[in-house]
C-alpha cells in the first residue's frame, strides 16, 4: 500500500505529464468531434424530429437517420478504430517518458526531457507490446478453447444456468488472465528501464516471475485501478441520468464532465505505471550492470534524484554509445 | 312409470337443449390413441378420423399432411428450402442422437356401415408433390376413396400409424427428456368447395410442408389419449378429462379438445407446473397454465402476466377467447427450436433466459405474439401457406398494439441504459429499412416469396402497413373493422378479399367520400403491390408583400406509393392550419398569403403513413436547433475517448 500510494503522490506531481497526455487525447478526439457534429448536424438539416433526440433515446428517428447516413456515421466509427490503435501506439510512446519523470522526481518537467525519455524507450517497448499482445491472445485463446470444450461437452447434460455459469466463469478467468499478462507488461517496461534490457521476452519472463511471487503488491493494485475506471464509467451513466443533455447548457455541463472522466482514467493509467515502478524499485535490488537509459539534451549535468528514490543506472552516454 | 318415461324424456330434452352448439363446423374429428416411447423417441398410434364432406362435389379421394416426414432426409421439400435451419436453430447432424424424423402410416381401412366390413385402403397411398414435383418429398399423401363419397355424407378412417419423432430445431421433436409434439399424426387436408377462399371448383388445399410456411386445417373434435411415462408432466391442447396409471410403468391420459384446428401436446418429467387465471370483465375465466424449467420458475410470472394482458386487450378490441383454458410452455434451452409456436389452446414460449433483465421484454413479446395467433390462426383458420399475412402479419400488429399499450409506447421491447424501442418500431424498422423494402408484395405463397423475405413481407410489412391503415381510418373504425372481420370469419377460412370487403364496407360508412368509394388503391399497393412510401418536406418559405407574408411549402413524394398526406403548417403566431393532399403526383407546392410568417410545417405530422420509410425528412423549420447534433457527437467523442483509453492500458 505504502508504493501504491507512493506512486500516486509521483503521479499527483507530474500532473503537467498527465495533462499533457489528457490535451493529446482531446486533441486527437477532435478529429471525431467535429465530423460528428458536421454529419449529424447536415443529416438533421432543417428536420424537426431531431429534437426528439433532446427529450431521450428514439429508436425511430434513430433509425430512420441510419438508414440515411449510416455510411457516413460508420465512416467516423472507422476514424474511432484508427484513432484507439494510434492512441495505443502513442501510449507505448509516452511510457518512456513517464518512467523517466518516475525516475527523477525531483528534476522539473521539462517536455524536452520526456519527449527525449518516449523516444529512447519506444523501440524496445514496441517489441514488448508484441510479447504482450502474442502471451495475452495466446492465453485468451487457451481459456476461451477450454470454456468453449467445457460448455460443448457439458452441453446435453447441464442446465441453462449451469451452462451460462461455465460461460462466466471461462469470461471472467479470461479477462483475468488478459489483464494479468497487461500488468506483467507494465512491471516488463519497468524492468527494460531499469536494466536496460532489450530483450522484451527475457524482460517479460522476469517480470512474470516477479508479478507472481508479489500479487498481492503488483497485480492487487493494478485490478484496483482498473476497478476504479470501470466504476467512472459507471458513475458517468449516473450523472448522464441525472442532468441529461436536454440542451446546450446541459451538453456543456455533461461535456465537461465527460472529459473530467477521460482525464482522470489517464491519471490511472500513469498511476498504474507509477505503481509497477515503485513496487519494483523496493523490491528488486538494483543491478550491478552499468546501463544506458538516457540522453539528457540539456548541456548541465543531472540532478540527484530524492533519497527515497535512488537512480539505479546514473551514467548517462552519448547516443553513439 | 309414465310418469317416469315423461321425466327420462324431459331430461334428455333438457340435457340435449343444455348442450351447446357447436362453435365451428367441426368437419375433421380425431380420435387418437397414442405412445411415447421416450428412449426411441417414437411414437405409436392408432387414428380414427370421421371427415364431413360439406361441400356439394363428390369426392374421390382425400389428402393428408404427413408433418414429420418433412425431417425424414436431406431431400425434403422442407430440408431442401431450409438446409435444416429455422429461426436461427440448426438439425444437429453430428449429435449422437438420430436428429431425423418420419412418420409412416401402416394401414388405413375406411370403415363400413353396418354389416359392411371395412375396406383396406393402405395399397391405394400415393405420395404427391402437389407444389414443387420433388418425388423425394413425403409430405402430403393421396388416398384414393373406391367408392366417392357424396355432399353431406361422413367417412370414417381407421388409421394405424408410426413416428419417430425429430431431434428439435423447427418446432416440433425431443431434446434430451423434453418432447414437444407437434404436427404429428397423419392430419387430412382442407377440401374448398367452390367459392370458399379463391377455389373456383372444389379442391383440395393440402400443400407440402415448406421451410416458411405453417399450417391450414379444418375444425374438429380431438379425443386423444397419450400414454406415457409415470413420471413424465404433460401438457396439450384443450383439457385433460380423465388419468388413469397402468401396470407397466405408464400411464394414459385423456384429452379433449372441441372446435380447434390442431392438436399438440409436450411431455417432460422436469417441467414445474404454475397455475393462474383470468376473468374477463362479462365473467369468463381462462385458466393458465404454465409449464416452465425449474430454473425459469421466476420468470413464469413474466409470461402469465403478459398472457393476461394479451387476453385482456383482444377480448376487449377483439372479441372472446372462447376457450376455458391456455397452457404456455416453456422450452429448455437445448430445446429452443420448439420456441415461440401457436397451436390451438396451447403455446411455446420463447426468449426465455435465467438472467434476462425486465426491461428486456423478449418473453412478454413471445408469449404476447403466440397468444394473439389463438385469434389469426386458430379462431380465424386462414390459410397459412397462401396467405401467411393473415395470420402473422395481423398477429405482429396486434402485438405491437398490446405490447406497446401494456408496456410503453416508446420503451415496450428494450428500455435499458437510456436504449429504448417499442414494438411498433421494431416492426416498421424491419420492414422500411431493408435493403430493398419494395422487394415483393405481402400478398403470395410463403415459399414463392423472394429469398430471404419471407419475415420481412408477412410479418413486418404487414404490421406496418396494418398500422398505416389504422392511421388513415382512425382507431376506433380500425377496431370496428377488425371486429367484424373476427365476428363474421371466426370459425371459417378467410382471404384477402374477405378482409378487403370488410375495410371497403365500413370506411366509407363511417368516413364518408374521404378516401373513395373503396380502399382498393390502399391494398394494391401495400398488400398486392410493392410500392415503398416516402414523402419529404423540402421547404419553407416566405417572402413580405407588403402588411402579408407569401409563404410556400414544398412536399415531395419520393417513393412510388401514393398514399394522402396531410401538411401542417405552423406560422410565427402560433395559429396552424392542416392542408390535405391526395399524394399522388410527385411534388406538392403549398402557397399561403398570410400576416405572419410560416415557422416551420410538417407532413403527415399524426404519423398516420407508418410505412413511409423516413419519417425524419418529413418536416421543415426555419429556426433548426443544432443541440441534438451537439449532443451525439460530444457523446460519441467519449465513447472513442474511453475506448482508446481501454487500448492505453494494453501499452
Amino acid at each position: 500500500m505504502k508504493n501504491f500510494l507512493r506512486a500516486f503522490t509521483l503521479t499527483r506531481q507530474s500532473a503537467r505529464i498527465v495533462l499533457w497526455i489528457y490535451g493529446t487525447n482531446a486533441l486527437l478526439s477532435l478529429l471525431i468531434l467535429l465530423p460528428a457534429y458536421a454529419t449529424l448536424g447536415a443529416g438533421a438539416g432543417h428536420s424537426m424530429a431531431f429534437t426528439r433526440l433532446l427529450d431521450g433515446f428514439d429508436y425511430t428517428v434513430y433509425s430512420d437517420f441510419m438508414a440515411k447516413s449510416g455510411v457516413a456515421v460508420d465512416a467516423l466509427l472507422s476514424v474511432g478504430r484508427w484513432l484507439s490503435i494510434l492512441w495505443l501506439v502513442l501510449n507505448v510512446f509516452l511510457a518512456g517518458g513517464i518512467l523517466l519523470r518516475f525516475a527523477q522526481p525531483g528534476e522539473p518537467i521539462r517536455a524536452s526531457t520526456f519527449l527525449a525519455g518516449c523516444a529512447q524507450y519506444f523501440s524496445r517497448f514496441a517489441g514488448l507490446l508484441g510479447v504482450v499482445m502474442l502471451f495475452s491472445g495466446l492465453l485468451f485463446f487457451i481459456v476461451l478453447l477450454v470454456g468453449t470444450l467445457a460448455g460443448a461437452a457439458l452441453y446435453n447434460t447441464v442446465t441453462e444456468q449451469e451452462l451460462f455459469y461455465v460461460g462466466i466463469v471461462t469470461l471472467i478467468v479470461g479477462v483475468l488472465v488478459g489483464a494479468l499478462v497487461f500488468c506483467i507488461g507494465d512491471y516488463a517496461k519497468v524492468l527494460q528501464f531499469r536494466q536496460d534490457d532489450h530483450n522484451p521476452f527475457r524482460a517479460f519472463g522476469r517480470a512474470g516471475r516477479f508479478v507472481l511471487a508479489h500479487p498481492g503488491q503488483t497485480f492487487g493494485p493494478y485490478l484496483l485501478l482498473i476497478a476504479i475506471g470501470t466504476a467512472s464509467f459507471g458513475l458517468y451513466f449516473l450523472i448522464d441520468d441525472l442532468i441529461g443533455m436536454h440542451n446546450w447548457p446541459t451538453i456543456i455541463i455533461l461535456f465537461v464532465v465527460q472529459q473530467g472522466l477521460i482525464a482522470a482514467r489517464i491519471f490511472l493509467k500513469v498511476w498504474s505505471l507509477g505503481t509497477a515502478y515503485t513496487v519494483s524499485t523496493a523490491l528488486i535490488p538494483p543491478t550491478t550492470r552499468q546501463t544506458a537509459i538516457f540522453v539528457d539534451p540539456s548541456p548541465e549535468p543531472m540532478a540527484p534524484t530524492e533519497p527515497v528514490e535512488p537512480p539505479t543506472n546514473p551514467t548517462v552516454h552519448s547516443p553513439g554509445e | 312409470m309414465k310418469h317416469l318415461s315423461l321425466l327420462a324424456f324431459l331430461t334428455t330434452l333438457t340435457s340435449f337443449a343444455q348442450q351447446p352448439a357447436p362453435l365451428s363446423p367441426r368437419i375433421a374429428n380425431y380420435k387418437i390413441d397414442v405412445t411415447l416411447d421416450t428412449d426411441r423417441k417414437t411414437l405409436a398410434g392408432r387414428e380414427t378420423l370421421t371427415w364431413r364432406n360439406t361441400s356439394t362435389d363428390l369426392i374421390r379421394e382425400l389428402q393428408f399432411h404427413l408433418y414429420l416426414n418433412a425431417f425424414r432426409d436431406e431431400k425434403s421439400t422442407f430440408m431442401r428450402e431450409s438446409g435444416g435451419e429455422l429461426r436461427g436453430e440448426e438439425i444437429d447432424r453430428s449429435g449422437k442422437d438420430d436428429p431425423y424424423g418420419s412418420i409412416d402410416i401402416v394401414s388405413i381401412n375406411q370403415r363400413g356401415q353396418t354389416a359392411v366390413p371395412s375396406e383396406s385402403l393402405t395399397r391405394q397411398l400415393r405420395f404427391i408433390q402437389p407444389d414443387d414435383r420433388n418425388r423425394n418429398d413425403r409430405t402430403v399423401v393421396r388416398v384414393p376413396l373406391t367408392k366417392p363419397l357424396a355432399p353431406g355424407e361422413t367417412i370414417t378412417l381407421d388409421i394405424v400409424f408410426k413416428a419417430k419423432l425429430p431431434k428439435i430445431f423447427a418446432r416440433t421433436g425431443f431434446s434430451r427428456d423434453y418432447f414437444l409434439v407437434g404436427q404429428w399424426f397423419p392430419k387430412v387436408g382442407v377440401y374448398e368447395p367452390k367459392g370458399e377462399r379463391y377455389a373456383k371448383q372444389g379442391q383440395w388445399n393440402c400443400h407440402q410442408f415448406h421451410a416458411n410456411s405453417e399450417f391450414y386445417a379444418d375444425y374438429g373434435v380431438y379425443d386423444v389419449n397419450v400414454t406415457l411415462p409415470l413420471n413424465y408432466l404433460t401438457g396439450a391442447t384443450g383439457l385433460l378429462t380423465q388419468e388413469k396409471n397402468n401396470a407397466n410403468g405408464t400411464k394414459t391420459q385423456h384429452w379433449h379438445a372441441d372446435d380447434v384446428v390442431d392438436f399438440a401436446w409436450t411431455a417432460s418429467p422436469r417441467f414445474q407446473v404454475v397455475n393462474d387465471q383470468w376473468k374477463s370483465p362479462t365473467g369468463h375465466t381462462v385458466r393458465i397454465r404454465a409449464l416452465m424449467q425449474p430454473e425459469h420458475g421466476h420468470q413464469a410470472v413474466r409470461n402469465i402476466s403478459s398472457a393476461k394482458a394479451a387476453l385482456a386487450y383482444f377480448d376487449k378490441h377483439m372479441g372472446q377467447y372462447p376457450f376455458p383454458n391456455l397452457t404456455i410452455v416453456d422450452p429448455p434451452f437445448h430445446g429452443a427450436g420448439s420456441g415461440g409456436m401457436e397451436y390451438p389452446t396451447f403455446i411455446t414460449a420463447g426468449e426465455t433466459v435465467s438472467f434476462l433483465p425486465n426491461s428486456i421484454r423478449l418473453p412478454e413479446l413471445v408469449t404476447i405474439h403466440e397468444f394473439g395467433h389463438q385469434y389469426f390462426m386458430q379462431l380465424l383458420a386462414s390459410n397459412e401457406f397462401e396467405e401467411a399475412w393473415l395470420d402473422e402479419g395481423f398477429n405482429q400488429y396486434y402485438e405491437g398494439r398490446v405490447v406497446d399499450e401494456t408496456y410503453g409506447s416508446h420503451s415496450s421491447v428494450i428500455d435499458l441504459f437510456g436504449y429504448r424501442m417499442s414494438d411498433s418500431e421494431f416492426a416498421r424498422d424491419s420492414y422500411v429499412h431493408v435493403i430493398n423494402p419494395g422487394s415483393g408484395p405481402s400478398f403470395g405463397n410463403t415459399w414463392q416469396l423472394p429469398d430471404g423475405q419471407y419475415g420481412t413481407l408477412t410479418y413486418m410489412k404487414t404490421a406496418t402497413w396494418l398500422r398505416t391503415l389504422d392511421g388513415l381510418v382512425g382507431r376506433p373504425v380500425m377496431d370496428e373493422i377488425m371486429q367484424t372481420y373476427f365476428i363474421r370469419w371466426r370459425w371459417k377460412h378467410p382471404c384477402a378479399t374477405d378482409f378487403i370487403a370488410i375495410v371497403n364496407e365500413i370506411v366509407p360508412k363511417r368516413l364518408g367520400n374521404r378516401y373513395g368509394p373503396d380502399m382498393n388503391w390502399f391494398f394494391a399497393q401495400v398488400l398486392y403491390g410493392d410500392q415503398v412510401c416516402d414523402y419529404a418536406l423540402t421547404s419553407v418559405s416566405n417572402k413580405k408583400e407588403g402588411t402579408k407574408y407569401e409563404s410556400t411549402i414544398r412536399v415531395d413524394r419520393l417513393g412510388d406509393m401514393k398514399l394522402p398526406v396531410e401538411v401542417l403548417v405552423h406560422f410565427d403566431n402560433g395559429r396552424e392550419k392542416l392542408i390535405r393532399w391526395d399524394g399522388q403526383s410527385g411534388m406538392k407546392t403549398i402557397k399561403l398569403s398570410q400576416s405572419a410568417r410560416v415557422l416551420w410545417a410538417k407532413a403527415d405530422p399524426a404519423q398516420k403513413l407508418y410505412v413511409d420509410k423516413n419519417l425524419n425528412n418529413n418536416s421543415f423549420t426555419l429556426e433548426p436547433t443544432s443541440a441534438p447534433a451537439g449532443r451525439y457527437a460530444v457523446k460519441l467523442m467519449f465513447w472513442i475517448q474511453n475506448l482508446m483509453q481501454w487500448l492505453a492500458w494494453l501499452a
